[in-house]
This record gives C-alpha cells, sequence and structure tokens, in this order.
C-alpha cells in the first residue's frame, strides 16, 4: 500500500513550515517553483520563527508581570490571574503543534479521540464526576503519544464545556486533562502500557485532577484564604475525586484493550507508524 | 433572534465579550455584578428566548447554590453573626459574599453562552486563521465531529437492536457487553471516516502553499464605531478599576456603597457597556420599525 500521508518528495516536508499556510498570496510562485519556493519559504521560515521567539520570550516575561500587577492592584481576587496563568502555561504546546504543520490524517486523528472523550463526558453528564473522558484521554496519548494525548484532553474539555457550560474554568480544566494525556504519552512512551500500569495512573491523576480542579475553586471563589478552608475543601470533595478516579480505572478496564487494538490496526493500516 | 449584534464583525464582538467575561471576574461588586448578570440574562433572552433563559437558569442554579452556600460554610469571618451551624458561626457577610460570587460565576457562564451563540465557528476560524490557523481547524472539526458521531451512534445502536443485540435489554453483563460492542464499532467507524476526510481535505490542497482563505467579513464604518465606543467604554471601568471603586470590602463588615458622583459615573459606563449588544439590537429594531 503506498503511504499517501507522506509527503511525495523531502523538500515539500520542509515547506510545509509555512506559517500563515492558509492565508497567504502569492501570485509569482509559478515561474519557477524550485529556487523561488525556496526563497520565499526561508524568509518565511525566519519570519515566523523571529515571531515564535518573541511569543515565547513574550511567555516568559508575562507569568511574573501578571504575578508583579495582581501585587500591586491586590485585593485577593485571584480568580482571573489563575486563569490567565494557565492559559499562559498551555499555550507553548499549542505552538509547538502549530509550528510543525501537522498532516491532515494527525488533525482528524486527534479530532476523533477528543470528540468521543468529549461525548463520554456529556452523557455521563448526569452522574456527577463519572466520566469517561480521563480514561479515553489516557488511551489517545498511549496510542499516539505525549503531544496527541495533550491536545486529545485540552480540546475534549473545550468541545465539551460547549454542552456543559464554557467558563473560567475551562482553561483549568483544559490544563488538567491536557496534562493526564501528556503524562499519559510520557509513560507509554517509556515503556509501561499495560493495563495495570494505566489503570493506576488513571487512579492517580483521577484524585489529581480532582485536586488541581479544587486549587482553582479555593483560589476564585473562597475569601480569605485560610487553612481550615482549603482542607473543608479538600475533604468535601473527597467523594467526588474518588469516583472519578473509580470510573476512570473502569473505563479503563473496559476500553484499554478493545480500543488500543483497533487503534494499533488503523495505525497499521494507514500508514501512521510514526 | 438577534441579527444586528450577530451582524458586526467577529473582531469586535470578541473583544466585546473578552472585556465584559474579565470584568465580570475581576468586579467583586454587588452592582455591577447585578448589572453584568442583567446584561447577560437580557442578550440570553434575546439571543434564545424564554426556552434559552429557562434552560439556562436550569443549568446554573445548582451551581448558583453550591458556590453561595459553600462559603458561609467554609469561612466564618465577618462580624455579623447571623446564626450559628454546629458551633460554627454563619455571617451576614460570609454570605454576601458568596451570593455576589456565585451570581458572578452565572453572569460569567451566561456570557459565555451568549459568546457561543454569536461567535459562530466559522467566526472563531475566521479571526483565529490568522493566529493559530491547525489549532483553530482542530477545535472546528471536534465541533463538527459530535452531532455527526452523536447521529451515527444512533444508527449502530439501532442496527445492532435489529440483529437482536438491544442494548437496553439483558442482565448488567450482557448490556455492558453490548454497549462495548456499540463503542468499539463507534470507534472504528469514526477513525475510518476521519480517514477519509483527511485523505478528502489532502486532494483538495490542505497544507499547500498559496491558498487563500475567503470569508464575509467586512470591517466597516458601523464596526470602527462600536469598536470605539467598546474601547472607550472599557477604558473608563478599568479606570475605576485600578481607582479601587471596582471592589466592595466585605470582612470584616460589609462597607457601604459608595454614591459618590463618580462612582455613579462608573455604574452608568458600566451599565451602557453591559447592555450594548441590547441598545445595538433595539437601536436596530426602531429603525425597522420607523423605516418600514
Amino acid at each position: 500500500m503506498s503511504d499517501e500521508s507522506e509527503p511525495l518528495t523531502p523538500r515539500a516536508s520542509t515547506n510545509i513550515d509555512v506559517s500563515a499556510g492558509l492565508k497567504s498570496i502569492d501570485t509569482n510562485i509559478k515561474k519557477n517553483p524550485h529556487t523561488q519556493e525556496s526563497m520565499i519559504n526561508t524568509s518565511r521560515k525566519t519570519e515566523t520563527n523571529t515571531r515564535l521567539k518573541l511569543v515565547r520570550k513574550g511567555l516568559v516575561v508575562l507569568i511574573p508581570v501578571l504575578l508583579i500587577i495582581s501585587a500591586l492592584v491586590g485585593n485577593g481576587n485571584y480568580g482571573l490571574l489563575s486563569v490567565l496563568l494557565i492559559i499562559v502555561t498551555t499555550v507553548p504546546f499549542f505552538l509547538r503543534f502549530e509550528r510543525r504543520k501537522p498532516q491532515a490524517r494527525e488533525l482528524v486523528i486527534i479530532a476523533v479521540m477528543a470528540t468521543l472523550a468529549a461525548l463520554g463526558r456529556v452523557v455521563f453528564a448526569p452522574v456527577p464526576d463519572f466520566k469517561p473522558t480521563s480514561a479515553i484521554v489516557i488511551i489517545a496519548a498511549v496510542a499516539f503519544g505525549p503531544e496527541a494525548g495533550f491536545l486529545t484532553g485540552a480540546v475534549a474539555a473545550v468541545a465539551s464545556n460547549l454542552f456543559l457550560g464554557q467558563g473560567p474554568w475551562t482553561p483549568w480544566q483544559m490544563f488538567c486533562w491536557g496534562m493526564i494525556g501528556f503524562g499519559a504519552g510520557m509513560l507509554s512512551k517509556g515503556g509501561s502500557k499495560s493495563v495495570l500500569v494505566l489503570s493506576i495512573y488513571g487512579f492517580l491523576t483521577g484524585f489529581a485532577f480532582g485536586w488541581v480542579m479544587n486549587i482553582w475553586f479555593i483560589v476564585a471563589f473562597v475569601q480569605p484564604i485560610t487553612w481550615a478552608a482549603v482542607a473543608a475543601a479538600y475533604i468535601s470533595s473527597f467523594w467526588l475525586d474518588f469516583t472519578n478516579a473509580l470510573s476512570t480505572v473502569l473505563f479503563i478496564l473496559l476500553l484499554a484493550k478493545p480500543w488500543l487494538k483497533k487503534l494499533n490496526r488503523i495505525k497499521v493500516k494507514y500508514g501512521l507508524l510514526e | 433572534m438577534v441579527r444586528a449584534f450577530s451582524a458586526i464583525h467577529p473582531a469586535v464582538s470578541f473583544t466585546f465579550f473578552a472585556f465584559i467575561i474579565i470584568f465580570t471576574i475581576l468586579f467583586q461588586h454587588p452592582v455591577f455584578v447585578g448589572i453584568s448578570l442583567s446584561g447577560a440574562l437580557f442578550l440570553s433572552w434575546l439571543l434564545s428566548g424564554g426556552q434559552g433563559v429557562k434552560s439556562g437558569v436550569k443549568l446554573y442554579f445548582p451551581m448558583f447554590l453550591l458556590i453561595a452556600l459553600a462559603n458561609p460554610l467554609f469561612n466564618h469571618r465577618g462580624k455579623t453573626v447571623l446564626f450559628y451551624l454546629r458551633d460554627n458561626p454563619v455571617t451576614l457577610e460570609a454570605v454576601t459574599y458568596g451570593l455576589c460570587m456565585a451570581a458572578s460565576l452565572v453572569a460569567v457562564a451566561l456570557w459565555f453562552s451568549c459568546y457561543s451563540k454569536v461567535m459562530t465557528s466559522d467566526k472563531f476560524l475566521y479571526l483565529f486563521a490568522g493566529f493559530a490557523p491547525t489549532v483553530a481547524l482542530l477545535i472546528t472539526m471536534t465541533l463538527r465531529m459530535i452531532p455527526n458521531l452523536k447521529v451515527q451512534l444512533k444508527a449502530v445502536a439501532s442496527a445492532q437492536q435489529a440483529i437482536g443485540l438491544d442494548a437496553r435489554t439483558g442482565n448488567l453483563v450482557q448490556r455492558l457487553r453490548k454497549s462495548m460492542r456499540i463503542t468499539s464499532i463507534l470507534l472504528s467507524w469514526a477513525m475510518e471516516d476521519g480517514m477519509e476526510t483527511a485523505d478528502s481535505m489532502k486532494a483538495r490542497g490542505y497544507g499547500v502553499k498559496n491558498r487563500t482563505t475567503f470569508s464575509l467579513f467586512k470591517f466597516d464604518a458601523r464596526d470602527g464605531v462600536i469598536l470605539a465606543v467598546v474601547l472607550g467604554l472599557a477604558g473608563i471601568c478599568l479606570t475605576g478599576y485600578f481607582l479601587g471603586y471596582g471592589v466592595m470590602r466585605f470582612y470584616p463588615v460589609l462597607a457601604p456603597l459608595k454614591i459618590s458622583g463618580l462612582a455613579l459615573c462608573l455604574y452608568t459606563a458600566f451599565g451602557a457597556y453591559a447592555f450594548l449588544p441590547v441598545l445595538i439590537e433595539f437601536r436596530e429594531n426602531l429603525k425597522w420599525h420607523f423605516c418600514k
């Protein structure tokens, strides 16, 4: 079977890196494709790289700047600050993906896995914190790697919140599920792919998800923040976190084997092996 | 059905929503929260009618209760004790703060729901295609796939039912097994269908250089005026916030409401901002009514 997902020539593969690929308007390229294309592309490439470098530097500076502004204006309202910080933390993952100029097939695979994760969340919404989302994100990460895992989790959070209510918590959930996916991808890259390891990972991240989301809840809605209030929030969320962890394990036990088998088959069939 | 506000340029409406959401989170003040909440309710009524507001209330009321109740239960600061719950004082200040926070949260959620009604995925794609085309496309594709897969899920389930594998019958293990079968079929279908989509995208030149995007959005004079109004009012509100007017002191005792001239100006400016979409809409309706 010919591998259609690969670019035809090596030249084409380097040329894919055009930042504004969708928007660029160039008219006089047809005349001498080889020299002119590569010329334009290198100029664009450097332009893209400097832009990305600027963004990267901006991100590094942004966190202390935000903290300083918050300390100066300081009235104990950390909700907005926390949301901004979380957004800044997730941006590099998206930028990396953006810069790589992924193939259409990669995009579609992540979209399908994110859709399934989001649908699972919406379907099980009536049962609080009982959802297959984390499990599906973990499976996607194991099958397609850490980056795909992060994107699956983050996009699933946005997409499912379109049904369950978008809000300032969306970036936090994107971060949490993204990180669950990223971690699972790293874990399976390290060689531990057994259902047992994934279940343990799922159980732990089930709790971790709730604990990170508790931080958001406390930072945004509890004032003044005292140790007693923090403890109360963590104690009262225990059963919800436990349900989340348990459901994740349950769905990993149910889904991991058959789904990974199917996904691997798809990978072989369409030549998606990295 | 909103026409005028949905017709303005995506960049303008995006700026409007970004600021109103930031303000609603930032201003911990009963007056501002009240204005924002009523603006959001009014707009969502215009956008989706009474039914939409009703379902919104149903969706967000539990959240409102949770936040409003959680604060006085976790926090016992404040001087005015209302009553004791298991030896813990429940104070007026904590209750007020909880109510204010809950209202602000619901307002934010309502603004977000209005946002998703006004900023349809084509507008979203248009705005972010210049900045992050791949991620924007990824999100848009996912949003499209959800209803698609829902339909397919129904089709698969009824096909399974037709061959005697109804997932709703049998004992728990049997039901689980049949449900697993359905999800498994769905996964295969989604992947195969996705591959076809990807090949089709590739065949139509996805990722090839020198492609342009087409959009119907044009930034005209009216958009410029609205953007200027949005930025002007937002500037006033931000200045007021940095002057300390945006927040009210809740602890240890509720601070009295500020009603100086400057404060009143600020309330008016924020009111004008929050009701801007509604005003645009009414202006358009009046124009339509009288020019007919």
